[in-house]
């Protein structure tokens, strides 16, 4: 149902009348994201301001219409559509570094701010944000707040949560309200720390702080190769438990090292079963004896090939692969990219159940992990004119979700329910627990209009 | 309040806890106030029960571990009956190669910390008293002490936790893994919710791997801004202090305690950079730690950081003859604050011990009256004291608590200060999810 031309008179009034989409064609460009489905928005409004935001906010409610906060799009369980139409609030205009804070170790950032950038400002300086999330460099700050982001280094640095110290949110009715602050520990109940991962749905962030670090002194990159995922795996485990905390430890099957090499030519192994990216940093004195005992725990998991990257160009050649592992994987097919994640120490396991849930449903898996945090990317391909094959496809990844489950594990470690996992969330959550997350939504937005339809299944 | 008709009520509670564990001569006291009944449930169910007992009666309950942090925070609204957590012990499932480990709420810390040290891993809590302080206790306040650089925040560390809500039922919200955004991070909103909205009673968390060495570094320094520059370099140099924290200890007000560790060469590097920082001049350097004995290294920086934040729950506290502090600030401020802190305190003629914690923005402060006579009862000047301390941390951009709230003072209306839009939506969540104001009423931030 279109929108009432009052409302988008008074919308086109806030943010100015070119800034607000409603042909059908611009709103084509709003209908997806990275999750395989399309739902389509009433209107589009790009946002400069929280001013902006917090009056588009506030007319939305009064007009009883669902919004949804967007900013490149990347999401991958469909947390940016629109399924309920309404209107599109896209922040990629909000787009600028407010302040660089060194003395308090922070930055002050606008939500659309791409996430590489704020690390590309802060090099200089000698600072860094560590969440990087493959995605970086097409993913907004505001996004990566929503969803929690995870990426590489978070096996050594933590996940976007644990980097945010205050946001400025405006709430479903319009109103702006400050969480957090500058102040590294929260005071009363952490609504900071309740708000990261909230996928839209308790309000907008229009700036966030985020704690920044020093950059490490050095860098040590190493690539080892092994015949099979599960010797892999199992070297992953024993650097778990050996206490080791490298800064990456990233997994890539045969299939995904074949499709890097296939786009990118990086230079990885094709023969490998898989292979691990694990990177050291901190100070220089300490590094060569790490580097020296994660060779050997990889030589003892029968690692065929284990090499150190000798400059910042093999370094950069390698990491282009990881980072460029999803896109060479899916750029001529549909996919369907999981995210279940295990207690570490069942990744093997985990891994072995991905395999046979792939035979046992007939589909094409490519599998890709932040090993070291136990979160599994297995890719599921797929022809989209194939009825059949897509229903298989979907069908495995409700098993493997269900089999993450089965090992103390959950349903996503760093992608969000969205609209993708609404079903599986009964696999970790009973009825009580449910309920309880519903009331944080009722408190935050009792209408009910902010990115309606995510997050938190229908009672039954 | 509960009223001397209840009868059924008591029989309820035996009924349900068996007559030992419910006692009518609560020894705790909450800024005073004394509960009716003490109830110590050694299960979850029996928690379950209890709160919907409470719900039922119209009965307001407060929750203590091993109650060392009582006094923070303002006094209940109302107070029936007292639910101590000490008994719930069944669980401590140890996973030494997953690094993390969950056990039951009512364990004490050291406890915990000794099982994970028997397994080569280290528990990541940094409290005082840790005799008696329970896991539950520490998490539902998270406070973290001067290891937070090296272990993080409490947030940072609880994977997973299970909760009795107010309304009496269970609920399991995160698990075992590193990482997780199946739904809202209920464990971030109830760790440090200091009880307002569930009891904790089951948690899992982070262990970090024991490090090959570790040494700790004290210098007495001539003046706080010395010490500033001193840590102004520590943070602007590529070391990653595991401690960095301004104490008061005997040696000298201004010691700067600086440990690290990890690996011989990493330590070894470590020292020599700071001692380069602290300068020829500086006296009072002592070590520890440096022929890899851990132990040592421990023991000297228990004894150093924990001079400063004394024993809470102390003699003192609650009599109004000593304040605590402790302040949340951002990085810069929590200088500026210890520098109003210790002029105003010259000014009263209050003795002020603190711990400035330079990487996790935390100012712990006690001020006590030398020759305090408690006949006089008179707090003005340590009110005051505080009310000078509260400012400056508010216009510093952080929020402080008090402990040993200062009754008879009309200056300090509340143990919490600071600027927060966001108190409305506390107070919210706290109607939601206990809108007959069942578990802690009144204590938490805001009036939670």
């Amino acid at each position: 149902m279109p929108l009432a031309p009052s409302l988008l008179k008074r919308l086109r009034a806030i943010v100015g009348h070119g800034n607000v989409l409603d042909g059908t064609v611009d709103l084509q460009t709003y209908e997806y994201d990275g999750f395989p489905e399309t739902h389509r928005p009433d209107a589009v409004a790009f946002v400069h301001s929280t001013d902006e935001v917090a009056a588009v906010v506030k007319a939305l409610h009064e007009a009883r219409v669902p919004f949804v906060p967007r900013g490149y799009g990347t999401n991958l369980s469909g947390g940016t559509l629109p399924v309920r139409a309404g209107v599109v609030i896209e922040l990629s205009r909000m787009n600028r570094i407010l302040e660089i804070d060194i003395a308090d170790r922070c930055v002050a950032v606008q939500p659309g701010v791409f996430t590489l950038d704020v690390s590309t400002a802060l090099a200089p300086l000698g600072y860094h944000y560590a969440p990087d999330p493959a995605s970086e460099r097409a993913s907004s700050i505001g996004g990566n707040i929503a969803e929690n982001a995870g990426g590489p280094h978070c096996f050594k640095y933590g996940v976007t949560s644990n980097h945010v110290l205050g946001l400025e949110v405006v709430l479903p009715d319009g109103d702006v309200v400050w969480l957090g602050g500058k102040h590294p520990e929260p005071l009363g109940l952490d609504l900071t720390g309740l708000f990261v991962g909230s996928e839209g749905t308790l309000g907008i962030v229009t700036a966030a702080i985020l704690r920044i670090l020093r950059r490490p002194e050095a860098v040590k990159t190493i690539l080892a190769a092994f015949s099979s995922v599960d010797d892999a795996a199992q070297a992953v485990s024993s650097m778990v438990s050996a206490g080791m905390t490298p800064a990456t430890l990233e997994l890539m099957d045969h299939r995904s090292v074949n499709a890097v090499e296939d786009a990118l030519a990086c230079g990885l192994p094709r023969d490998a079963g898989a292979v691990l990216l694990v990177e050291l940093d901190g100070l220089v004195d300490g590094l060569d004896e790490a580097t020296a005992a994660v060779t050997d725990i990889c030589r003892a998991h029968r690692a065929v090939e284990v090499r150190t990257a000798r400059d910042e160009d093999e370094r950069d050649a390698l990491w282009q692969g990881r980072r460029g592992c999803y896109a060479a994987i899916t750029w001529s097919t549909s996919s369907y990219l999981m995210d279940g994640t295990v207690p570490r120490t069942m990744l093997p396991s985990a891994l072995r159940q991905v395999t046979a849930i792939a035979q046992r449903h007939d589909v094409r898996v490519f599998t890709l992990a932040h090993a070291g945090d136990g979160n599994l990317h297995p890719v599921f391909v797929f022809d989209q004119r194939d009825a059949d094959e897509r229903r298989r496809v979907m069908a495995a990844g409700h098993d493997v979700l269900a089999a993450c489950v089965a090992l103390g594990g959950t349903i996503s470690g760093e992608h969000g329910v969205g609209l993708e996992k609404l079903d599986a969330m009964s696999l970790v959550f009973g009825a009580e627990e449910l309920r309880a997350q519903r009331m944080v939504k009722e408190v935050f937005d009792p209408a009910g209009w902010c990115n309606p339809g995510k997050l938190l299944p229908e009672p039954a | 309040m509960m009223s001397a008709s209840a009868d059924g009520l008591i029989a309820r509670l035996e009924a349900l806890l068996g007559r030992g564990a419910v006692s009518y001569a609560p020894a705790l006291t909450i800024h005073g106030a004394r509960a009716v009944a003490e109830v110590s449930p050694t299960d979850e169910a029996q928690v379950g029960a209890l709160l919907r007992i409470a719900g039922e009666e119209g009965l307001s309950v407060c929750v203590a571990g091993g109650a060392t942090k009582l006094e923070w925070g303002d006094p209940p609204r109302r107070f029936d009956l007292l639910l101590r957590t000490g008994a719930l012990q069944s669980t401590t499932q140890l996973d030494a190669d997953d690094l993390c480990v969950s056990a039951s709420a009512g364990i004490t810390v050291a406890s915990l910390a000794a099982t994970a040290g028997a397994a080569g891993r280290v528990l990541p809590l940094d409290v005082a008293c840790l005799e008696r302080a329970t896991l539950g206790g520490t998490v539902a306040t998270a406070v973290q002490g001067p290891r937070s650089p090296a272990y993080g925040r409490v947030k940072d560390l609880v994977l997973g936790l299970r909760a009795v809500l107010p309304d009496g039922t269970s609920a399991r919200f995160g698990g075992r893994t590193m990482k997780n955004v199946a739904g809202y991070d209920m464990t971030r909103l109830l760790t440090g919710s200091y009880g307002a909205l569930g009891v904790i009673t089951e948690v899992t968390l982070r262990l970090l791997p024991t490090p090959q060495q570790q040494a700790v570094l004290v210098a007495g320094l001539p003046s706080l801004e010395r010490a500033r520059e001193v840590a102004d370099r520590l943070l602007g140099s590529h070391l990653e202090p595991a401690v960095l924290e301004l104490v008061t200890a005997e040696a000298s007000p201004l010691t700067l305690v600086v440990a690290f560790a990890g690996t011989d060469a990493l330590v070894a590097r470590s020292l020599a950079e700071t001692r380069r920082y602290l300068g020829d001049a500086e006296t009072h350097v002592a070590e520890a730690g440096e022929a890899g004995r851990i132990g040592d290294a421990e023991r000297l920086l228990a004894g150093i950081t924990r001079g400063a934040t004394g024993d809470p729950g102390g003699p003192g506290i609650g009599d109004s003859a000593r304040v605590a502090l402790r302040a949340l600030l951002p990085l810069r401020a929590t200088w500026h604050v210890l520098g109003v802190a210790l002029d105003a305190a010259e000014r009263w003629g209050l003795r002020v011990e603190h711990s400035l914690g330079v990487l996790r923005g935390v100012l712990e402060l006690t001020a006590e009256r030398p020759g305090y006579d408690r006949a006089d009862g008179d707090d003005t000047d340590l009110a005051l004291w505080a009310e000078q301390v509260c400012a400056a941390a508010a216009a510093g951009g952080g929020a402080l608590v008090t402990e040993g709230f200062l009754h008879c003072s009309p200056i300090l209306g509340s143990a919490w200060s600071g600027m927060d839009t966001s108190a409305a939506l506390m107070r919210a969540l706290k109607h939601r999810f206990d809108p007959c104001q069942v578990l802690n009423p009144g204590r938490g931030f805001g009036g939670v």
